[in-house]
C-alpha cells in the first residue's frame, strides 16, 4: 500500500483503534449521511478519474468545484493515479482567424506559420510569427518567440526565446526532455552553429548542438523548395533529413550519417509520418509502411486495406500518436463557389497490434466527423495541424 | 502463529454489529493489518467510523477478492473475472451508499475498494448535467448569470 493512501487515510479519520484507552466506540466525525461529507482528498480521486474533456461541464458547477478543476492538485493526482490521457488538440488556422478549442489570444494561434511540438501536458508553439502585419506577406514569417500551452489549465504562457528567428519550414523533436529545433531561417544562416538549437525542459534554457550540415549552400543556384530539414526521434536518437541524411546521438553527442538505415528517409518524403511506440510510420498514398529495424526495411501495415477511404488528393492528412494509438485526421472541401468554402475534418483512431514479432495489424476503432466549418472563400490555404498531449 | 485461513478476528461497526472474519480477509484492510501486526487485535476491534451496513459489503468485497484471487500477474482469466464480479457488486448501491463505502475504503485503507468506489463515482459524474453534478454533491450554484455565461462562453464547444 503507498505511503499517500495511509496518509490520507489518518487524516480523514481517528487513529487505528489500538490502544484500549483510546477505544474510539463514539464516532467523532458527522455521521455519514450526507453524501457531500466527501473529504478533499478523496474528491481529487473521484474526478481524477473522469475524463479531462469533461471538466468545462464541471467546472460550471459551482467557483469551489471550479478551483478544484483548475488546481494542479489535480493533475498531480491524476498523474499519481495512472489516469492522464492523451488528448488530441487541432489546431486550425485561417488566415489569422483562429478556431480552436481553447481560448487563445489571436497572436498566439496560426497553426501553419509555427511548428508545434508536445512535451508531457505542454504544447510548445515554436517560431513563426505574432506580428499581425507579417501575416499579410506571402512569405512565411519568422520569429524566435516559444510560447507554451499548459493543457492542464488550457492558459499560454511564454518560455525563453531562441538565437535564431524561424518560420514553419523549421523541423521540432522531442528526445530525452529536450526539443531540438532546426532550420527554418534564412538560407545565410544554414552553416551557421545556431541553424539547430536545443531547448531543455528541465532547466528550461536553450542550448547549442554541433550543426550536422545537411545542406550544402551552392552560389547562384535557387532551390525550389528550399532547404526544409525534416526530423523524427526513434529509439532515443534525432533522426534528420534534408541532402544529406544524418543521426544524432545525445549520449555521445555524435552525427552519423545513416547507413543501412538509409531508407528512412521515404517516410519524411512521404504524404504524412509519425513515430508511435518507437515504430516509425508513414503513408506513401497507397498503404501506410512501418519501418521494422531489426531487418532495416519497410514493411506494409496489415488489416487497414478496405477500410479507410481514399485518402489520395486530400488537402490536408495527418497522422497523430495517440499514446499507442494512431490518430488519423484528414479534411474534405466543399467550394461554394467563390463565395466560401466547408470544410469538414473527419478522425479516425486505429489500434496497433505486434503480431508474430515481424508484422503489425491496424484496426479501425471508430470513424467520426469531428468538427466542420466555414471559411470565406478567399481562405483556400486554411490549414490545421494536429497533436497529441498527455492531461 | 495459527494460519491466516484458520486465525479468526472479529470486527464491530459502530453501530455495534460484530462480524468474524478469517485473518486473511481482516488483512485486505491494510489498518486492520497494522493492527493485527502490533497485536493489538486480542478482542474484537472497534471500527468507529463504519457502520454495520457498508462494514458487511466491505467484508464480503474483501472476502470475494480472497477466494478469487488471480493466480499470478498472468492470470488475466481470473482478473477478467474479479472484475466483472465488481462492476455486479457495484450496480446495488446508490450513490450515497457509494460515498459511504468511499469514507469506510480510504478509513480502513483498502485501495482496490477505493479505486473501484471512486470509478464508479466518476463513471456516473460524466453524464451528469452541472446541476446533477451540484445535487449530487450538495453544492450551491455561487455562479451570476453573467458568470455562468462567460465560462460557457469561454468553451463553447464542450457544451455543444
Amino acid at each position: 500500500m503507498s505511503s499517500n493512501a495511509r496518509a490520507s487515510a489518518a487524516t480523514n479519520g481517528e487513529e487505528p483503534p489500538c490502544n484500549k484507552k483510546k477505544k474510539p466506540s463514539q464516532a467523532t466525525e458527522p455521521t455519514l449521511t450526507s453524501i457531500s461529507s466527501l473529504p478533499y482528498d478523496l474528491l481529487l480521486i473521484c474526478l481524477a478519474r473522469v475524463s479531462r474533456l469533461y471538466y468545462p461541464i464541471l467546472s460550471l458547477v459551482s467557483k469551489n468545484f471550479q478551483s478544484v478543476i483548475a488546481s494542479s492538485d489535480l493533475y498531480e493526482t491524476r498523474s499519481r493515479l495512472n489516469h492522464t490521457e492523451r488528448c488530441l488538440y487541432l489546431c486550425l488556422n485561417s488566415s489569422g482567424k483562429c478556431l480552436v478549442e481553447i481560448p487563445s489570444p489571436n497572436y498566439l494561434l496560426p497553426a501553419d506559420k509555427s511548428r508545434l511540438v508536445a512535451a508531457g501536458s505542454n504544447i510548445y508553439k515554436i517560431g513563426g510569427s505574432h506580428d499581425a502585419f507579417e501575416l499579410f506577406k506571402h512569405e512565411k514569417p519568422y520569429s524566435s518567440s516559444v510560447s507554451v500551452l499548459d493543457c492542464r489549465s488550457h492558459t499560454w504562457h511564454q518560455a525563453p526565446s531562441m538565437s535564431m528567428k524561424r518560420n514553419s519550414s523549421s523541423t521540432t523533436s522531442l528526445v530525452d526532455e529536450k526539443i531540438y529545433v532546426a532550420g527554418g531561417c534564412k538560407d545565410k544562416y544554414i552553416s551557421y552553429p545556431n541553424w539547430i538549437e536545443v531547448f531543455d525542459l528541465k532547466t528550461q534554457t536553450w542550448g547549442n548542438v554541433t550543426n550536422p550540415r545537411i545542406f550544402k549552400l551552392r552560389h547562384g543556384v535557387i532551390r525550389k523548395m528550399g532547404h526544409v530539414a525534416e526530423s523524427f526521434e526513434l529509439e532515443g536518437k534525432l533522426y534528420m533529413f534534408g541532402d544529406e541524411n544524418v543521426v544524432y546521438n545525445p549520449k555521445e553527442d555524435r552525427w552519423n550519417v545513416l547507413g543501412v538505415d538509409k531508407d528512412l528517409s521515404w517516410a519524411v518524403r512521404g504524404y504524412s509520418y509519425c513515430v508511435i511506440d518507437d515504430v516509425l510510420l508513414y503513408w506513401d498514398t497507397q498503404v501506410f509502411n512501418w519501418y521494422d529495424c531489426k531487418v532495416s526495411s519497410w514493411k506494409e501495415l496489415n488489416g487497414l486495406e478496405e477500410i479507410l477511404p481514399d485518402f489520395r488528393g486530400l488537402a490536408y492528412f495527418k497522422m497523430v500518436d495517440l499514446g499507442g494509438k494512431m490518430a488519423l485526421l484528414w479534411d474534405n472541401r466543399e467550394y461554394g463557389g467563390n463565395d466560401f468554402i466547408q470544410i469538414k475534418i473527419w478522425c479516425a483512431e486505429i489500434a496497433l497490434e505486434r503480431r508474430d514479432g515481424d508484422e503489425i495489424w491496424g484496426k479501425v476503432e471508430w470513424i467520426d466527423l469531428i468538427l466542420t466549418f466555414t471559411v470565406p472563400g478567399e481562405c483556400e490555404d486554411t490549414s490545421f495541424d494536429a497533436i497529441s498531449a498527455s492531461v | 502463529m495459527a494460519s491466516s485461513s484458520t486465525n479468526k478476528f472479529v470486527l464491530k461497526s459502530n453501530d455495534d454489529v460484530s462480524f468474524e472474519v478469517t485473518e486473511a480477509v481482516a488483512r485486505e484492510f491494510q489498518v486492520i493489518a497494522h493492527i493485527i501486526d502490533d497485536d493489538c487485535a486480542k478482542k474484537a476491534i472497534p471500527l468507529s467510523n463504519v457502520t454495520g451496513e457498508i462494514l458487511s459489503k466491505m467484508i464480503e468485497y474483501g472476502k470475494k477478492h480472497i477466494e478469487e484471487a488471480p493466480v499470478d500477474e498472468e492470470d488475466e482469466e481470473g482478473k477478467k473475472k474479479l472484475q466483472i464480479w465488481d462492476e455486479e457488486f457495484m450496480k446495488q448501491f446508490n450513490m450515497e451508499i457509494v460515498f459511504q463505502l468511499i469514507l469506510a475504503s480510504n478509513y480502513l485503507n483498502n485501495k482496490g475498494l477505493l479505486d473501484l468506489t471512486c470509478c464508479t463515482v466518476a463513471d456516473h459524474i460524466k453524464d451528469m448535467t452541472p446541476d446533477e453534478v451540484r445535487t449530487l454533491f450538495n453544492v450551491k450554484n455561487d455562479y451570476t448569470t453573467e458568470e455562468e455565461e462567460e465560462i460557457r462562453k469561454e468553451n463553447s464547444w464542450a457544451f455543444e
